[in-house]
This record gives C-alpha cells, structure tokens and sequence, in this order.
C-alpha cells in the first residue's frame, strides 16, 4: 500500500524519466511506466523481505523530493545572528493539526482537497545538519489548457466548429502545493522555494511567493519577535551572463537582444537562460537537473537590471539541487 | 552642421568630469559606438550600456554618464520611447509621450485600445545621435 502511495505521489509531481533514476537510486526495479511499476514493486514485495530497506530509501526520497522539487526561488541574505535565532524558535515550534496531516507528506485525495480552505497551512518544520526546512500546504486553484478532440463531438456542433482548426479547453482544478522556507545553518540565506510543479502561470507564481512570504513574516514576528525577516531578495540578474560565459552545462535556452539590428549577434545581452547539467549516477543513468532564470526582455530596458528570482527544475535527489544552488552562489560572485 | 572629431569629443568629456568614475564610463561607451560601425546600431537599453561598462561602475555613475551623454555638452546619444507589450516593441514618438502624459492616455499602437498604466509599459531606449555617425 505504501509502495504503491509513494509511487503515486511521484507521479503526480514529476516526469517519468525522472522517476527512472530515482528508482535506479534506490536500486529498485523500474517497470514500462507507473503502473507496471506499482504492480513490479508490490510483486516483489511479496517474495522479498529485503525490499523493504529499499522502500524506506524511496520514502526517504519522496520526502526530499517535497523540499527541492520543481521550485521557484528567491533567496534573502541575512545576519547569521538573526537566522541562528530564527532556527531556535522554529524549533520549538510544533505544528497545530490540519487537514493536510490526514495523508501527508502524501497529497490529500482530491474529494477531501475540495472541502480544504485556501490558507497556508504550516505542516512541518524538518530539523537537518544543514539546514531547518519550514515546509507548508496550500491549496491552489490550478489552470491546465488541453486540445480537445473534436471528433469526439457530436456531427452537429463539428459543424458549428469546422472553421476552426484547434479547439482549446481550459479546466480549473484544486491542486495541493508544497512551499518551503529553509534556513541555511551553512550559508547567511534564507531560501523561498515555492512549488512549480505542473508549470505555475507567473501570475500564480507570484501570489504564491506573496503568500508564502508573508505567512514566513508573520510566524517569524509571532514566535521569535524578528520582524519582517525576508525582504529585498538576491539579484540574480548577473548570473546570466556570468553562466553564459561561463562551460558550466548545456545551455537549453537563450533570449537576447542585440544592439545592431540582424547583422551581427556578436554583441548580444541576454535576458532569459536556461542551463542543464548531465550528471551521471550509473551508468547510462543520468540526472539532469536544470537551472533557469527567466528574465523577461523589459529588464534590459529598465534603469537597473534586478532579477529576484530563479527556477530549479528536474532534480532527482537533494544533492542534485544542492549542486546547483553551489553554481548559483559561485557565479554570483 | 557642425563635424567633430573624436579626439574633441574625449576632450570635452575630460574637461566635464575630471578624475570621477563618469569619464571612464563615458570613454567606453563613445568608444562602443564609434568601434561597432554606428550605421548599425539601432536599438541601447540601459542594460546593453551595462554591459558595454562592465560590472566595475555603480549604477547611479551609470546613469549620470548616460544623461550627460544625451545632453548639450556632448550628444552623443538620442534618447527614444518605445512601448513593450509581451516581448513586442513599438515605438512612440516623443510627440505621442508629451500628448500622453498630459492626457494620462496611450493608444496601443496597433489595437488603437487604451493602455493601462502606459508608465510601466513605456521605456526609454538610445540611439547613436547624428554627432557620432558624422564623427571626423
């Protein structure tokens, strides 16, 4: 049951190709998709006592799946004074009940999402060697556009479309998202990383951050008295040129303008990049993480070019967004 | 009209900041547009001219060398509007900017609709001046 829990919560998060590896991790069986898989895993269960260590591995995953994966973020600079005393109150502080707990860190089933209220709800504060990860539930109203199959339709309202070449249908539904502030015990940087899974608008990216700012704020103010702890962000805007420049990974998007009209790109100021490394884990099983900063071409034609924020995409373990939280903070400098 | 040289241009700019940061910044950037055949260059943000100083400049130096440049003493650059909407440009002349701001309205170029807070919309671009492409 637990398997095949795990194995679903996966599925609603991430890519198929990024399961793979981390089943690979976990020295699991991988099946032609998720349900061969779930069917695979639970067979086996049966017959082998061993496979349960390895279950507790993918477990261990999920829940570190939940902290870094996909994720917008900002990150704040602050007095090393201020987030050690931060750490110490989160501490003490035990999350009240929510109707998140009924399955997390599994998502609620979507008939109980629906009765769930729209507020943020914090539901736990996760104590490491590196960091103290303050993890919340949200519930979101979610947008996702499809094509829909016309001839499915009846012959009548086929007509009444014929001039049409694609008819787009829009479904709004609840999703359950999974924000997260960490507070670095290494670096002076309190991280917001909110979820992006499933590609937020950047309209519902940004009230997220609003909300999951303010909700850190105000905890913050109530329970250690440090008021408004997170305010200007880290500018990121020079880690474009600095990681274009750069032989890090493989550029997998760029956006620029250049000054001299089609002529000539040899002077081109970039805007928007996106980077991903290939790292290997066995053989012919890689990760690939990826990093993108998504300015917009505005930017340039602003007074001061300030990008706050950065996504982090496709990683299948902590070490993988950790590799690229290292690259940020190297070409930052 | 009148032809000057760049050796002037230097001299003028020498004599108008002496030892602070804006000379230097000035230097590169009459050097950016005198290097990079000027017929060329059509559109300068604020962050190509960022990019042209390098990271060594603050930003307010930046700036003040930015307006020097396109004032009086040198007019090196024209300063320009354009409205950007979703990754498209348009330009506004500064006839329709003077008309907006003492109206508060902006038609959108090609809807003819209004836009909403034309301010946040609008942004100011340069151009090499006619100084720069009659250079001697």
């Amino acid at each position: 049951m637990l398997t095949a829990q795990i194995i679903e919560s996966f599925s609603q998060r991430i890519s198929w190709s990024t399961m793979r590896v981390i089943l690979k991790i976990c020295d699991l069986p991988v099946g032609r998709g998720w349900e061969q898989t779930i069917k695979k895993l639970t067979d086996e269960e049966s017959l082998q006592d061993d496979i349960s260590a390895k279950i507790e591995q993918l477990k261990k995953c999920y829940d570190n799946h939940l902290l870094v994966n996909d994720k917008a973020l900002k990150i704040y600079q602050l007095e090393r004074k201020k987030i050690d005393k931060l750490i110490a109150a989160f501490k003490d502080c035990k999350p009240a009940d929510t109707p998140f707990h009924q399955t997390y860190p599994f998502p609620l089933f979507d008939d109980n999402l629906k009765v769930v209220d729209f507020s943020q709800k914090l539901v736990e504060i996760k104590d490491t060697e590196d960091s103290l990860a303050v993890i919340f539930c949200t519930k979101r109203l979610f947008t996702e556009r499809s094509q829909i199959d016309t001839e499915k339709l009846n012959e009548e309202t086929r007509k009444d479309l014929v001039d049409y070449d694609k008819i787009i249908g829009i479904k709004e539904h609840y999703r359950q998202f999974f924000d997260v502030v960490v507070l670095s015990k290494k670096r002076n940087t309190i991280e917001v990383r909110v979820d992006i899974t499933g590609s937020l608008s950047s309209e519902d990216k940004s009230k997220a951050f609003f909300q999951t700012i303010q909700k850190f704020n105000t905890l913050s103010e109530n329970i250690s008295r440090i008021k408004t702890p997170l305010q200007e962000s880290i500018n990121f805007f020079p880690l474009i040129d600095n990681l274009y420049e750069s032989d890090e990974g493989n550029v997998v998007e760029l956006a620029f303008i250049t000054d001299e009209g089609k002529q000539a790109v040899d002077h081109i100021i970039s805007y928007r990049l996106a980077i991903s490394w290939n790292i290997q884990i066995y053989q012919e099983i890689n990760s690939q993480p990826e990093l993108l900063l998504p300015g917009r071409a505005q930017i340039l034609s602003n007074q001061t070019q300030y990008l706050d924020e950065v996504s982090i995409l496709n990683c299948s373990s902590l070490d993988d967004y950790e590799f690229v939280v290292e690259k940020i903070f190297t070409y930052l400098e | 009209m009148i032809v000057f040289s760049k050796q002037q241009i230097v001299e003028q700019i020498h004599q108008d900041w002496l030892q602070k940061p804006q000379l230097q910044i000035c230097i590169a950037i009459l050097d950016y547009l005198v290097h990079s055949s000027s017929q060329h260059i059509s559109h300068i943000t604020y962050g190509s001219l960022r990019k042209v100083v390098g990271k060594a400049y603050d930003n307010r130096d930046l700036l003040a060398a930015i307006q020097y440049l396109c004032g009086e003493r040198t007019h090196l650059l024209e300063a320009k509007f354009e409205f950007i909407d979703n990754e498209n440009y348009f330009d506004i002349s500064d006839d329709e900017m003077i008309e907006a701001r003492e109206t508060g309205q902006l038609l959108h170029p090609e809807t003819g609709k209004l836009i909403r807070d034309f301010e946040d919309k609008v942004f100011i671009y340069f151009q090499p001046s006619s100084v720069v492409k009659n250079l001697a």
